[in-house]
């Protein structure tokens, strides 16, 4: 399944009825769902602000700046992938603050992609960023917090 | 779901009742409204959360941002928090930084 909006963040409403349809469809418990909105945003806010740079809400878009969303389900998880074509980002290549006071506050929604699901991964192919999100089914997973961090997951990425 | 932000102070406490979806597309409103309330001599900031649904990295942010401009003894409580807006808190350590009560205090 696919959805395609423009690069700006008005463009965030109908995001957020892709996952949440998304959400139901896979019966995700209530902390999944919200994680994966939360993972979601983060990733499309962060393509529009910082890699298309588009800060106010309401700018038109301008040509050829989308988002494409991928997104599906298997038996055992959920998926999503966000792709864009602004300049190679890996999002998931970014230090990850120990706490609050150690992470800088323009890391912070990327902090929180990594501690929030368990899988994701970023590649970059033919011109394009690929960033994808996993959420398990069946079970509410729980994430890492900040006084009990993991590693975050592996990054892949082809530059 | 809409995002709407009310606020007053009195006796040194100013106190933002949120409500809805604190996302990237609220967090300027909700921005304004705290830059508005850290004033000197503010002594604590009450967030009431009771009616907020959703917390975004967006809204987050301000928070954090609110708390490093503001004097290391005033405090900043959080009330009545739900369950995925705390964990929201927790995955970053923000909880740390604040303090979480159910009711609004006296």
């Amino acid at each position: 399944m696919q959805l395609v909006v423009p690069a700006v963040l008005g463009a965030l409403d109908r995001v957020n009825a892709m996952v949440r349809d998304l959400a139901v469809r896979a019966a995700l418990p209530e902390w999944d769902a919200y994680r994966l909105r939360l993972v979601t945003e983060e990733l499309f806010t962060n393509i529009v602000r910082h890699g298309y740079r588009v800060r106010e809400p309401r700018l038109p878009s301008i040509p050829d700046q989308h988002v494409v969303i991928e997104y599906g389900l298997t038996d055992d998880h959920v998926w999503v992938r966000l792709i864009d074509t602004a300049d190679p980002f890996d999002p998931l290549g970014v230090p990850v603050g120990a706490t609050a006071c150690t992470a800088r506050r323009e890391t912070i929604g990327l902090d929180l992609i990594r501690r929030a699901v368990s899988t994701a991964s970023h590649e970059y192919i033919n011109g394009t960023n690929r960033t994808t999100v996993r959420v398990p089914r069946g079970l509410e997973s729980a994430p890492a917090s900040a006084r009990h961090l993991r590693p975050g997951p592996e990054s892949s990425r082809r530059v | 779901m809409a995002f709407n932000v009310r606020s007053h102070t009195q006796n040194g406490t100013t106190v933002l009742a949120l409500a809805g979806d604190l996302d990237a597309t609220t967090a300027g409103e909700f921005q304004d409204r705290l830059t508005s309330a850290v004033r000197p001599g503010l002594q604590r900031l009450v967030l009431d959360m009771r009616d907020l649904a959703y917390l975004s990295s967006a809204g987050l942010r301000q928070l954090i941002y609110a708390r490093q401009n503001l004097e290391d003894e005033v405090r900043v409580v959080l009330v009545g928090t739900n369950e995925r807006v705390r964990r929201t808190i927790e995955l970053v350590g923000f909880d740390q930084s604040v303090t979480f009560v159910d009711r609004m205090p006296e």
